[in-house]
């Protein structure tokens, strides 16, 4: 179903303790080839929508579609064979296996052979390329976001999800991130992040939106948020 | 029949201050001890050597009176969990268990093996029960034996409730609720679980001094792991961190243990008695799996407040 | 003292592949599987079954068995690892689902370990049972060290069995899998993982192990129904010394274990010999919790 949007979010409801949600019906979409950002102050539910989206956690109203399939009440595995990739905060590589082995785990859901998806992956990421023995322990922090980033594309995945990629990372080494992601988003994949980052975020998005307390607050075009004094003020002003 | 009602009550009492002694390191400290029968056998092994009838072959068999035997029992129960306590009680939930199923299945080794002490496999006879001379039938002395029973049961249960609404009791149920208060007790929270696995195992203790003098002689084969499954099935079964629950388990699972198998017994002819006994312990397994599946809290639990620090 | 030294290897291969399997269940499941030693008896039970009816097989070389007995093995080996996943499918997964306590687990596995070891007295009961009648002349393989043709023959088995296992964790995409479960179930999810299917994967794995293990033990040279059971203790101690997660260290603890038991032999009367493994258990848990291998304490 190409033309309509990669990925649409309507009235989620979901919490990590059952009657309990963290995210109180919240409505997205982003569009194939589209940046989009959510921001807000911590607490919000960002990382909980990208999980339940996923299917970490469950969720308790509210549908998920992805490429017009209503994935809501699949489990994690099958959601992520539907095409959508996704880069967990913390704990998103195998520490104990290979940069090449933490390749192959990412492609799991693909037939056949994968040397062609691991060549295109280390074309992408250089400095994996030469590393590809090591274990994932032994990386940088900025090797293991790369790391991270190179095994949710191992599916050729129609969305990428990140929650906060950058965090912990050198300036240079977000520059470096961001860029990536717009050129991942040129070949059309469906960019859609979680950033504390906001500014920096928001200036290589296309959209963003603002959460608050587990609810939509603001949305619109990148650079409209960015002028928006409320949420300059509010969601803007501090790095973390 | 009522001899046998006699019998059956003064077991589930003994059966019961096991269950209390193990509702105490369980149900009110969090603590995994899989090697229940372990202090049981060295309570009863204590009061053996101590009071049985001399004999030349035995190093032991010193025929002291009955409740010399009796606090001895108690008193080398405790020291011996007080030492594998120290060992083993900062270990992880599991890991406990695995190390207290081990404790106890040396024990056992040890009164099979060291014969001049324990017997041996033929085990010890002629041991010192109370006040015995003065009954001229097993019925009578049973009856008596009963009451004392009654009365001792009476006793531990009403020194518990003491001990629990105690000042020291209330520590421990505090660090059993607030995994945040254990910690910051620091090395004391561990002393706490270790005296509660003491005074545990030294309830055990006793009840194995009380089996063997009721028996009149004590057997490495009475101390196999199975028993310690037993007491975890009453405890599970009558709802743990509960003292009243423990009691109702010893006696429902007894029930049910003897019961079957004087069922099988009757069913099953002579020749096949092992099979008979393999489909009581199938049918009791198959039982308890089920509570487990379908009814977690037991007959009267509370609801699971158990130590989130037993996976410590 | 040599001799010992060789019995140990060869109680020690038995062990690894029994050890396997416990290590496996406590790092992809995080369960202490008390019953998984019944594993080892079943497996060798169904073999025997199956030698029952088609016969060992004429004796190949200085082997007491022929061919029908390794075919035997193997068709039990797959027979218990349906069964293991049968068993958690109808009691482990269900209480792990619910949150069960770690209590709860061991105790539903004890209760497991009962049925499946009486299971056993009621079809066969407690007398021993041979695979077949062959008497064996124990081989000089140095001065001083006599071993059974099969004792050599099963520990080259067992060897061939932990190589296999260890190209396929090693190689395959299914391998990488179940280490990638093992290390974290949600990012492995995230992959497209499904943890049902390495679930069911590693019982299988776990079970056709211990019945090779079983059938060796039963082999060596009889079975009852307490030939698992003999061996829990043994089994977690060679998991917990290995370290978990870790084939090697699986592999290491149960070669040292079983040195460890055989050389204890030396110095204590062999009544004592099932506490060896127990106080090596408890050496292992004071002096280094995380095993030889394992990186967690």
């Amino acid at each position: 179903m190409s033309g309509g949007p990669r990925l649409v979010v309507e009235n989620l409801v979901a919490g990590y303790v059952r009657g309990l949600p963290v995210v109180h019906g919240v409505s997205i979409e982003v569009d194939r080839g589209e940046i989009v950002t959510l921001i807000g102050p911590n607490g919000a539910g960002k990382s909980t929508l990208l999980k339940a989206i996923a299917g970490l956690i469950a969720t308790e109203g509210g549908r998920v579609w992805v490429d017009g399939r209503d994935v809501t009440a699949l489990p994690t595995h099958r959601v992520v064979s539907s095409g959508i990739g996704f880069v967990p905060q913390t704990g998103n590589v195998f520490t104990t296996l290979t940069v090449h082995e933490n390749l192959k785990a990412g492609a799991h859901v693909i037939h056949g052979s994968l040397d062609e998806r691991l060549e295109r992956a280390y074309a992408l990421f250089a400095p994996l390329a030469a590393r590809r023995a090591l274990r994932a322990r032994a990386l940088s922090g900025g090797e293991r976001q790369m790391l991270a980033i190179a095994r949710a594309l191992m599916t050729d995945p129609t969305l990428l999800m990140l929650d906060e990629p950058t965090a912990g990372l050198a300036p240079r080494m977000v520059e470096d991130v961001f860029r990536q992601l717009r050129g991942l988003a040129e070949t059309g994949i469906a960019v859609l992040m979680v950033e504390q980052n906001a500014r920096a975020a928001l200036s290589v998005s296309d959209r963003g939106y603002v959460l608050a307390e587990g609810r939509n607050r603001f949305s619109g075009p990148a650079h409209a948020l960015l002028d928006e004094p409320r949420v300059a003020e509010a969601f803007l002003g501090g790095r973390r | 029949m009522l001899a046998y009602l006699v019998f059956f009550a003064c077991v589930v009492l003994i059966l019961g201050v096991l269950a209390l002694g193990l509702n105490l390191q369980w149900g009110f400290t969090g603590l995994f001890n899989a090697g229940v029968v372990g202090f049981y056998a060295i309570g009863a092994y204590t009061h053996a050597i101590l009071t049985a009838a001399p004999q030349p072959q035995y190093v032991g068999n010193f025929g002291l009176p009955w409740l010399v035997g009796v606090l001895a029992a108690m008193a080398a129960t405790a020291l011996a969990s007080w030492l594998i306590g120290l060992v083993t009680i900062r270990l992880r939930g599991d890991y406990l268990a695995i190390a207290t199923f081990g404790v106890a299945v040396s024990i056992q080794l040890v009164a099979l093996n060291w014969e001049p002490l324990t017997g041996g496999a033929q085990g010890l006879t002629r041991i010192g029960k109370p006040l015995a001379q003065l009954f001229e039938t097993p019925f009578g002395f049973n009856l008596w034996f009963l009451g004392l029973m009654i009365a001792l049961m009476a006793t531990i249960y009403w020194a518990l409730d003491r001990v629990l609404l105690s000042p020291w009791g209330r520590v421990l149920k505090a660090i059993r609720e607030d995994e945040t208060a254990a910690v910051a007790l620091g090395k004391s929270a561990r002393r706490f679980r270790l005296e509660a696995f003491v005074l545990g195992s030294t309830l055990m203790g006793l009840a194995g001094a009380l089996y063997v003098s009721f028996i009149g002689f004590v057997s490495p084969f009475d101390f196999l792991p199975i028993v310690t499954f037993q007491v975890w099935a009453m405890l599970i079964v009558g709802g743990s961190g509960n003292n009243r629950g423990a009691l109702l388990g010893a006696l429902v699972v007894w029930a049910i243990w003897a019961g079957s198998g004087v069922a099988v017994s009757k069913l099953v002819p002579p020749s096949h008695a092992a099979q008979g006994a393999a489909i009581q312990v199938i049918l009791i397994g198959l039982l308890l799996m089920l509570v487990l599946l379908f009814r977690p809290r037991g007959l009267i639990g509370e609801a699971a407040v158990v130590s989130r620090h037993v996976n410590d | 003292m040599i001799q010992a030294l060789a019995d140990g290897i060869l109680t020690g291969a038995i062990i690894a592949l029994g050890a396997i399997g416990v290590t496996f269940t406590l790092e992809i499941m995080r369960f202490a599987n008390f019953a998984h030693s019944e594993l080892l008896t079943w497996g060798a039970y169904i073999a025997l079954i199956i030698v029952t009816f088609a016969g060992p097989g004429t004796p190949t070389g200085p082997l007491s068995f022929g061919w029908q007995l390794l075919a035997a093995a193997l068709i039990a080996a797959v027979l218990t690892g349906l069964a293991a996943w049968a068993v958690d499918t109808l009691v482990f997964r269900r209480l792990r689902r619910r949150g069960a306590l770690p209590l709860t687990m061991v105790f539903a596995a004890f209760g497991a370990a009962l049925v499946m070891r009486h299971l056993i007295v009621l079809v066969f009961g407690h007398e021993s049972r041979y695979y077949t009648r062959e008497l064996q002349i124990a081989v000089e393989l140095l001065p001083g060290v006599r071993v059974l043709p099969d004792q050599i023959f099963i520990l080259g088995l067992a060897l061939a069995a932990m190589i296999t296992l260890h190209a396929f964790l090693a190689w395959s995409r299914t391998g990488i899998a179940m280490r990638a479960m093992a290390e974290s179930p949600a990012l492995a999810q995230v992959c497209g993982i499904e943890v049902d299917a390495v679930v069911r994967l590693t019982w299988i794995i776990s079970g056709a192990l211990a019945a090779f293990a079983g059938v060796f033990t039963g082999l060596t040279p009889q079975l009852h129904p307490e030939i698992g059971f003999n061996l829990l203790l043994s089994l977690f101690a060679a998991a917990i010394l290995g370290g978990t997660g870790s084939l090697a260290g699986a592999v290491t603890g149960g070669f040292l274990v079983g040195l460890a038991e055989n050389l204890s032999l030396l110095v204590i009367s062999p009544g004592y010999k099932g506490a060896m493994p127990f106080l090596l258990l408890l050496a292992i848990l004071i002096l280094r919790p995380q095993g030889l291998f394992g990186a967690r304490s």
